[in-house]
């Protein structure tokens, strides 16, 4: 039998009541984002080795600007201001690792301003943004000269343009290209140029004359980024893995597996860059396991599809804005098989995979 | 830091290491003892009893209705004091009082009972004893042991992985009473003669794994399956996979491919029904979280309410803000202490203010997670969405009504969205329209 005195009962505390679960891991969208930005860091501290101090400014400078037109953007559309959840930290980061080498201090302004607005907040903001925001201002700051080049003042850019000095003069713009290592190898080249820099060298970073974006010119400095990321558990390998693996591939057998011709191509332009950052962007790469793999995989042969056969610069990043595109009606085709059932669930093609702006809730509405 | 290393799951902290070693204690029963009705998954009982009337241990005080249902037998001796309607959790239902005499006086075993029971028997005994599966769904044990008509069962399941947090009360009564569940597969087998009889535990259950082996030595068809301790590694239909790689049919039952599970008490139960002829009239709870002072495993008579029980554990060492009927994964909140033990109790959990996190919900950030980690592979965010723009019928071909509501894609979401919640509304949702219809 139990005494009377002084027991302990619930109705003596203040309980809570709520819906399982009732314990949560420890992360948050936040934190992924700062891990995304520690890993930026080593890009950052390779490219401002390589490029001096314009590196570390630039990329402050469009952090700044990004963070600041989403926190206007918010304020004139009267949204709840989301500049905390460090996402525009990201995007700013990844402009200002995108910019060519000597780039002008308005251009990356322009670009981050593109990015931020156009990209990511008219679509909605975080996670309902369909392309890459650093990728869409990188594509059409790149793009840019070699449109004017190209539509309006009627000559190529790339047949005028024998030499990495000769594209210097020939663009109105600062553009010294990311792509002007790629002249020598993409573009429809079988093999290695004379007078390339050594595997090693290219690998440490060191692109000699070649140029090269600010944050991409170390293929080890990414390789760490991505590892850690791989170990801090936010990016899966797979899309990396898949993305530079079809490249790889796919040069492999162009150049009639010459081994050294396809190092070059790993090692050289965005494509360090994009397999880190780009390809495994959460918003734009795909939401089911499918569509992940199919976003990577498409990635890597459209990437390598543009250096073998068409002369534009930022074959990369045209190739993931292709997909960025077309992943979300994959997505909907490859939705995963929910266990017990023989058919995967269908959606039809115009429905809208994102979250709702407006939220419902139909239970309590009556 | 958190190792993902197989998908489909979670992994909370287990919070098992404070109750791991201790063994069952017995406790008393209070004076008084509450019967809820519905101490199971199907119809309700109906009360047999009246305000006055003497009772004993295993007295049928309630009958199930139905086919699925299951009886209410009283777990002390004594008088029947009131009977009443109240808030249990599941919801509110009769429930029959009774003041504790303290004599236990026992109801005979059931005459039927022994060591050769004839088959058709067994499910009849089981039901009479009041047995439901104790791994927490209470589904009525009888129904799953009557043989379907143009199937054969080839796999007889013994659920002992064990995946809530703070949990221990399956690996204790495995250690413990190993010998009585392995009795309890046999006569189950005697009935099915089945193929092969799996044992899952969780590879922190190694103890238990080594009690049930030697039990069950020279029982060839019965091999103990080692599972990864992950969440939620119990759940019937991921436990039936990783055993057997059959898939459960949706809307099916696990009989539909010749499969029978049990929680390992479970089995301890029948054999006591059908070689002792007793009763289920109680059960291992394990009484555990922060806020404890000594947190046990107890044997508990059923019907004891919750309040009786925080003493035995030593009372409160931090002030409790959330309990839980279960664990943090997929548990219930109280607030009454009246609240009993139940068939279904495999533990509570208590938990302070620290650990009651509740952070801001942030937008999706597509980090896809949820889906990474839904056992059933459903896409969590995208039955949200459906549901959050009114679309209950996207919601319903999205798969909502398959989930298990493990909790895993709230549990996981970086953004704080409350996934399962939404995909809960979505199933009230469409079980409405179906009704309405
Ligand atoms: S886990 Fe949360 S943030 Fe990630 S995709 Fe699912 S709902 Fe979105
Ligand atoms: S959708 Fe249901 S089954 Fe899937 S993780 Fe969420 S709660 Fe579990």
């Amino acid at each position: 039998m139990t005494t009377d005195k002084k027991k302990t009962t619930l109705a003596d505390y203040d309980l809570v009541l709520d819906n399982s679960p009732h314990v949560f891991e420890k992360w948050s969208s936040q934190w992924i984002m700062l891990q995304v930005i520690i890993a930026m860091l080593f890009p950052l501290a390779a490219g401002t080795y390589f490029f001096g101090f314009q590196t570390l400014y630039l990329t402050v400078l469009a952090v700044v600007t990004c963070v600041i037109s989403e926190y206007l953007y918010e304020k004139i559309v009267r949204k709840r201001v989301t500049i905390t959840d460090l996402s525009a930290v990201v995007t700013g980061m990844l402009v200002g690792l995108s910019m060519p080498n000597g780039v002008q201090w308005f251009s990356v302004v322009l670009v981050s301003l593109f990015a931020i607005i156009v990209v990511k907040m008219i679509p909605g903001g975080i996670g309902k943004n369909r392309f890459n925001p650093a990728v869409g201002g990188r594509v059409v700051y790149l793009m840019a000269p070699w449109i004017v080049n190209t539509f309006v003042q009627g000559e190529d850019l790339i047949t005028t343009a024998s030499h990495a000095e000769a594209i210097t003069g020939a663009t109105p713009w600062d553009l010294v290209s990311e792509a002007t290592p790629l002249y020598y190898i993409a573009s429809g080249a079988q093999e290695v140029p004379e007078g390339a820099q050594t595997l090693f060298n290219m690998f440490l970073g060191d692109q000699g004359a070649w140029g090269g974006s600010l944050g991409e010119t170390s293929a080890l400095a990414l390789l760490v980024a991505m590892a850690f990321l791989i170990f801090r558990r936010i990016i899966n390998p797979k899309q990396p893995a898949l993305f530079i693996g079809t490249v790889a591939a796919i040069m492999l057998v162009y150049s009639g597996f010459d081994f050294e011709f396809m190092m070059y191509h790993l090692f050289s332009g965005a494509l360090m860059l994009a397999a880190t950052f780009m390809v495994t962007d959460y918003a734009s790469g795909g939401l089911t396991p499918h569509g992940r793999t199919i976003f990577a995989i498409g990635a890597g042969i459209l990437t390598a599809v543009f250096r073998i056969g068409w002369f534009a610069p930022e074959g990369v990043g045209i190739s993931i804005l292709i997909m960025n595109a077309i992943i979300p009606f994959v997505d909907k085709i490859a939705m995963p098989k929910i266990y017990g059932h023989k058919k995967r669930p269908k959606v039809h093609a115009d429905y809208d995979l994102t979250e709702p702006l407006a939220k419902r809730d139909v239970l309590t509405e009556s | 830091m958190r190792f993902k290393t197989v998908q489909k799951a979670v992994f909370p902290k287990h919070n098992k290491s404070r109750t791991h070693n201790k063994a069952i204690e017995r406790v008393d029963a209070p004076s008084i003892m509450v019967y809820p009705m519905s101490m199971h998954l199907g119809a309700p009982a109906k009360p047999v009893v009246a305000v006055g009337d003497k009772v004993k241990v295993g007295t049928l005080i309630g009958e199930g209705q139905g086919f699925i249902s299951a009886h209410i037998l009283s777990s002390v001796s004594g008088e029947v004091v009131s009977i009443e309607e109240r808030d249990v959790l599941s919801g509110v239902y009769t429930c029959v009082i009774v003041k504790n005499d303290g004599e236990y006086i026992e109801e005979p075993p059931f005459p039927e009972a022994g060591d050769n029971v004839a088959p058709d028997m067994v499910p009849e005994l089981i039901k009479r004893a009041g047995i439901t599966g104790m791994g927490g769904a209470t589904f009525p044990t009888n129904v799953k042991m009557i043989p379907p008509k143009d199937k054969k069962i080839d796999t007889i399941i013994l659920n002992g992985a064990e995946c809530e947090p703070y949990s221990t009360s399956d690996l204790r009564t495995m250690i413990e009473y190993a010998d009585e569940i392995i009795e309890g597969v046999r006569v189950i087998d005697e009935g099915f003669n089945v193929d092969k009889i799996y044992i899952g535990i969780e590879d922190n259950a190694k103890e238990a794994g080594e009690a049930l082996k030697k039990a069950a030595e020279g029982y060839d068809k019965v091999e103990v399956k080692v599972l990864e301790a992950k969440y939620p590694q119990g759940s019937e239909k991921q436990l039936i996979e990783n055993c057997t790689g059959r898939q459960v049919p949706s809307g099916g039952l696990p009989s539909d491919i010749g499969c029978i599970v049990s929680n390992v008490g479970t089995f301890q139960m029948i054999y006591r029904a059908v070689r002792l002829g007793k009763p289920m009239v109680e059960r291992v709870t394990t009484i555990s979280g922060t806020p404890i002072a000594d947190p046990k495993n107890l044997l508990v008579r059923l019907g004891t309410p919750i309040d009786d029980l925080i003493d035995v554990c030593g009372g409160f060492q931090e002030v409790p803000r959330k309990v839980l009927h279960g664990g943090p994964m997929m548990g219930k909140t109280i607030k009454d202490g009246a609240i009993p033990i139940s068939k279904g109790t495999t533990h509570i959990t208590f938990m302070t203010a620290e650990e009651v996190d509740e952070e801001e919900r942030i937008d999706c950030i597509r980090c896809s997670e949820c889906l990474n980690v839904c056992p059933v592979s459903l896409q969590p965010i995208l039955i949200s969405n459906a549901y959050e723009r009114g679309d209950i019928e996207k919601a319903e071909e999205l798969g909502a009504m398959d989930c298990i509501e493990c909790g895993n894609c709230s549990f996981i979401c970086p953004s704080k969205i409350p996934l399962l919640d939404n995909i809960r509304k979505s199933k009230a949702a469409i079980k409405q329209n179906a009704k309405a219809v």
